[in-house]
């Protein structure tokens, strides 16, 4: 049920434990996270069902600033509390702030008195990435780590530039849900080239082509190749490493969010068969070629609520992310 | 190989190289509890390259082992439609005796396939020297061969040594793995982490500042169906021995220098090492032993011990221990561990309560003794998470001060399901990962220590005092605290 106030801090804290009570069956569980999420109207909907994963795994607060249409801002509380194993509340409190054209809501004193102390505080922001963006900055002294998703706002290099800038020169922590996705295509990968052999054969690498795969995700596993293999960019589309010159080929367009059905990845080195990683349709891709024993895993296209989960126990940025997009964009 | 570089920050997810689980005794509760439940969780969330074979009497060829193992995973989250099904493919069955040689050839056969084994003995220790002498001399493959050993390991120090030389002749240490399923639990590995995670807490982790030391584990269910082997155990074999020792070793340990799991085991059996004797001079000094009596609990009449069915009338088997230790180290000279056990207690409890020094100087009024003393509880089971009970002021105008808890929230806000211990300590197996598992000379010092007390017990002719079901023990057991100023936490 929510409940819609002017922005009094005082009421507003008021109305939360009102409604967290009679929300609560049982004893609620300490909270221990804020999570900031900046969206726009078109992304509610996949706001609201990422939440619903945390629902009953994490006790937290939420504070959804929308960007909308009305005239004027307003702000609206609930909260939600689920029963877990124990039988102990495990509860949601929202504050959703919609952001009018007078853009009192989106100026920082409107909602950050809300956020509760000593506890960390994650930023979700679904907005475009400007690290010239007040709210942006703001967040340098607001949050402990902001949380992008650089498939959904992808614009070409400009976006994994501006990442690596919030993390280098704003010191923010930076957390990628992209890169989260990329993890069973790094894990495949990882097994398919398990032996000092096939380490060795990386070396005399000539071509990496990816196709059927969304850019950033593509950029991203170039990138985290390179910087695991002492890979260097010397182009737009070659790299030199320990073995010589690769060329790599990556789509420029979001053809496809969901690299499940149609990813190809190809592997052409100066002698032999190459080695491909391929869907093979069922949720799952599979690798083969030259003389690896086949091998598959699992390659489903996590929920966001799930990624989500993933990114709001720890406050600090995965260094291997980093190094892969540097790596890509030639700045390791 | 050298190091792969590209498994960096995979490590966490890295599935584990094919393997064939066999489990003796698969017909069990343990497997239908525990051990099934615990491979299918483990499936479902990404280890599939692995078979599971059962190996017992009963017939339970082809599809029935899949039916049965269906009907264990009834009702268990995710066990359904394909998932499910991929699960049943991996199972298999191999009908025989545990002393049947020709099953054990089949196993052999049906193990051809799988360079990884695990054995798993979920079966009565009566039937521990027939598998091993049979799985002894089976073709190994060219992988791993680990073989897991189910409580009770032995029951006094003379058979766990000759267990454990049993299993030598056939299996490296590295490759047995002696269960106990504390030390699969979330908390109690939380110990370490509380321990040698935190700065704040090692400096006073000594004689200095400690009073002494609680150790509970309480159960309030009474012996069950379980008579006939409970007779034969008593509290101080089925709970001291194992789970309370492992409390009592964590806590006390000192540091290892990493994570490595012979390092954190040295340690610990230095913990079982210095413990200063019990002889029968001390019997009855430091140890206090009881049976529940009948009445009632929870609004039900309840038998006592002497009354369970299976139980002999004039049984001298105790269902409550307790016990005041002492180690003598450098670090905890003269700081007593008091150690307790029983059933039908009046709650199911586990924890750890660190009772530190009154202040040296008592400068406020209505100073109580109670009162005095900061408690540090480390609460295994329920309630999972850590206590710290501090003194502070009552409002008004005196500086009269009462005890608040300040909870740490060690998981307090999780609103998951915590991993169950089975499924740790199963997946600690498939990696060769010994942390969470005894060693050798680990159970051969526990039961050491144990069996002198049980030679003391048997030559000691006092009767052993009943205490009412739904209580804290027996008065002797409060009287052993009292006496030195001290008291149980209440339960």
């Amino acid at each position: 049920m929510a409940t819609t106030l002017v922005f009094d801090h005082r009421r507003i804290e008021e109305e939360l434990v009102r409604i967290q009570q009679q929300s609560a069956p049982t004893e609620a569980r300490a909270t221990i996270l804020n999570l900031l999420v900046f969206a726009d109207r078109t992304s509610r909907d996949q706001t609201e069902a990422a939440l619903g994963v945390v629902l009953g795994k994490r006790a937290a607060r939420i504070i959804l600033v929308v960007n909308s249409d009305s005239a004027e801002s307003s702000i609206a509380v609930s909260a939600r509390c689920y029963l877990d194993p124990e039988r102990r509340s495990v509860c949601l409190q929202e504050v959703i702030v919609e952001n009018g054209m007078d853009q009192r809501g989106a100026a920082v004193n409107s909602w950050s008195p809300l956020l509760i102390r000593d506890i960390p505080v994650y930023a979700w922001w679904q907005l475009e990435l400007n690290p010239e963006d007040r709210l942006l900055l703001s967040l340098r002294e607001l949050a402990d780590k902001v949380i992008v998703d650089s498939e959904a706002s992808f614009a070409g290099e400009e976006t994994l530039k501006r990442i690596v800038e919030l993390h280098d020169s704003l010191s923010m922590a930076v957390s990628d849900f992209a890169w989260l996705r990329l993890k069973p295509l790094r894990l495949l990968t990882a097994r398919a080239f398990d032996s000092d052999a096939l380490q060795n054969r990386l070396r005399s690498l000539r071509r990496l082509s990816i196709v059927g795969a969304p850019p950033a995700f593509s950029r991203m596993y170039v990138g985290w190749l390179a910087s695991r293999l002492g890979w260097r960019r010397e182009s737009n589309t070659h790299f030199v490493g320990p073995g010589g010159t690769m060329a790599a080929e990556v789509p420029d367009v979001v053809a496809t969010r969901d690299a499940t059905s149609s990813l190809i990845v190809e592997f052409v080195f100066e002698n032999g068969d190459p080695i491909r990683i391929h869907s093979s349709g069922s949720g799952t891709a599979v690798v083969e070629g030259g003389d690896l024993q086949a091998d598959e895993c699992a390659m489903g296209l996590p929920p966001t609520g799930e990624l989500l989960m993933q990114n709001i126990d720890s406050a600090y940025s995965e260094f291997l992310y980093l190094d892969a997009v540097r790596s890509w964009l030639g700045e390791s | 190989m050298a190091h792969n570089p590209l498994f960096a920050g995979l490590e966490s997810v890295q599935e584990p190289p094919p393997f064939a689980i066999t489990i003796f005794g698969i017909t069990g509760d343990l497997t239908r509890k525990k051990l099934m439940p615990a491979l299918f969780s483990l499936y479902s969330k990404g280890t599939s390259r692995f078979k599971v074979l059962g190996f017992a009497r009963r017939d339970w060829k082809g599809e029935i082992v899949k039916n049965k193992a269906q009907e264990m995973l009834e009702g268990f989250p995710g066990a359904e439609g394909e998932l499910l099904s991929g699960f049943l493919q991996r199972l298999d069955y191999v009908e025989s005796t545990f002393e049947g040689k020709e099953g054990y050839r089949r196993l052999a056969a049906a193990l051809s396939d799988y360079p990884n084994r695990i054995y798993y003995l979920s079966t009565p220790p009566g039937s521990y020297e027939s598998i091993i002498k049979n799985l002894g001399p089976l073709p190994r493959g060219d992988g791993y061969t680990r073989i897991v050993v189910e409580k009770p390991f032995g029951r006094d120090f003379a058979t766990a040594q000759a267990l454990n030389r049993l299993l030598a002749d056939y299996f490296r240490e590295e490759e047995i793995f002696r269960i106990d399923h504390y030390l699969g639990k979330e908390t109690v590995q939380n110990i370490l982490v509380h321990r040698f995670g935190n700065g704040i807490f090692e400096p006073v982790w000594n004689s200095r500042y400690i009073d002494h030391v609680q150790i509970t584990v309480a159960e309030d269910i009474g012996v069950g169906t379980r008579a006939n082997y409970y007779e034969q155990a008593g509290t101080l074999r089925d709970m001291i021995q194992n789970h309370a020792f492992q409390l009592l070793s964590l806590t006390a340990m000192e540091p290892p220098h990493s994570l490595d799991a012979e390092r954190i085991r040295d340690e610990k059996v230095k913990v079982l090492r210095s413990l200063r004797p019990i002889t029968f001079r001390d019997i009855r000094n430091r140890t206090v032993r009881g049976q529940y009596d009948g009445g009632f609990m929870n609004g039900q009449e309840v038998p006592g011990y002497r009354e369970e069915e299976g139980v002999a009338p004039d049984s001298r088997t105790e269902t409550y221990v307790a016990l005041k230790l002492y180690l003598d180290t450098w670090r905890w000279s003269g700081v007593p561990f008091y150690l307790r056990s029983g059933k039908r207690m009046m709650r199911k409890l586990s924890e750890i309560s660190v009772h530190f020094r009154r202040p040296p100087l008592g400068l406020f009024r209505n100073r109580h003794p109670a009162l005095d003393q900061n408690v540090l509880i480390m609460r295994i089971q329920p309630e999972e998470g850590i206590t710290l009970n501090m003194n502070v002021k009552i409002p008004g105008y005196t500086t009269d001060m009462r005890p608040v808890n300040m909870d740490f929230a060690y998981g307090s806000a999780f609103g998951e399901r915590t991993l169950e211990a089975y499924e740790r300590l199963l997946f600690d197996v498939i990696l060769g990962d010994s942390t969470l598992y005894t060693r050798r000379d680990e159970v051969e010092e526990s039961w050491a220590f144990i069996t002198r007390i049980l030679e003391g017990w048997r030559q000691d002719d006092q009767s052993l005092p009943e205490y009412e079901p739904g209580s804290s023990g027996p008065a002797e057991a409060r009287e052993l605290l009292r006496r030195e100023g001290k008291r149980w936490r209440r339960l």
